[in-house]
């Protein structure tokens, strides 16, 4: 019966009334056992990493996916990539937009991708792995040669450091 | 927050109930960490290379070319400008010194300052790594207009 006054007492003091310096509010029975959080700087911490994530959301103007096992070189100069037809090239096999395709098709299926390709058609982005031979290449830059690409984009990482 | 209890006073002091905030900005924090994107791709535009033949009485600019040899290194020439120059970028057990890029090109720059061109030829062993680097050391002496060469 006693503690349970002596609880309902301390839970009718306002929190911020006993926390005020310049009146204190409430009766004070004793040491106070309730622990008053104070949230504002959480919520200010909160808010400037949401602010900071939400303007990181908006800059991401790629929408490249890379396989976990391609090393794409690294490099100091590069550009902001545009988007277009992706040719990435994993284990010397050819996929143009995730789709594989035969060497021998690289042509026509450039050609197919170019008419259904609505940014940037002329584009043509190549993802392939560091170690990759140029002789794995070259019937890409043929194709697209042969298909009209008029630009390249290697896939690179900026900031890469020299070997 | 008053709960019954006699006021002599109205309570001027109001609390504002900041719990679902703080649900409301977890929930943010955690959908957009899980969507952010952290390794930004970059890109290497490089453009078709021609075949260097003068097409009706256009005048090709200088420009340099830059082949693979087998070895790995890089012969560097300068082709359509004021004087013949040429050089060589040695592999030095599997790393090119791109010192004698830049110095290749200063010259030549020198002595074409509207260099704007160079084109690079590979080899089939050639490394994608190398090229790249090739590129990047080319952009970085401010060469805007690579060309790649097919086999």
């Amino acid at each position: 019966m006693i503690r349970q006054e002596f609880i309902k007492g301390i839970m009718n003091q306002s929190v911020l009334g006993t926390v005020s310096a310049l009146k204190p509010s409430g009766q004070r029975v004793g040491k106070s056992l309730i622990f008053n959080l104070s949230l504002t700087s959480l919520i200010d911490t909160f808010s400037v990493i949401v602010i900071f994530l939400l303007v990181n959301y908006s800059m991401n103007t790629s929408d490249l996916t890379i396989n976990n096992n391609m090393n794409l070189p690294t490099v100091n100069t590069s550009e902001g990539i545009r988007m277009g037809v992706v040719v990435s090239i994993k284990d010397n096999r050819y996929y143009i937009d995730d789709v594989p395709v035969q060497s021998r098709d690289l042509v026509r299926r450039l050609l197919e991708a170019k008419k259904k390709s609505t940014e940037s058609p002329s584009n043509l982005i190549v993802q392939a792995d560091k170690k990759t031979d140029y002789s794995v290449l070259n019937p890409i830059i043929q194709a697209a040669a042969h298909a009209g690409y008029e630009q390249f984009n290697f896939a690179v990482l900026p900031y890469g450091r020299k070997n | 927050m008053h709960v019954g209890g006699r006021q002599s006073k109205k309570d001027l002091n109001f609390e504002l109930n900041l719990i679902p905030i703080m649900d409301i900005l977890s929930v943010c924090i955690c959908f957009l960490l899980l969507t952010a994107v952290w390794v930004q791709v970059g890109a290497m535009q490089v453009n078709q290379a021609l075949d260097g033949t003068a097409q009706g009485q256009t005048k090709n600019p200088p420009a340099i070319w830059a082949t693979f040899r087998a070895d790995g290194g890089v012969d560097l020439v300068l082709k359509n400008g004021r004087g013949s120059l040429s050089s060589t970028v040695v592999n030095q057990s599997g790393r090119l010194a791109w010192k004698q890029l830049v110095d290749f090109t200063k010259q030549a720059r020198r002595r074409n300052p509207e260099l704007q061109t160079a084109i690079v030829v590979p080899q089939r062993n050639t490394s994608y790594s190398d090229l790249m680097n090739l590129m990047d050391e080319l952009k970085t002496s401010n060469i805007r207009d690579i060309g790649l060469s097919p086999i």
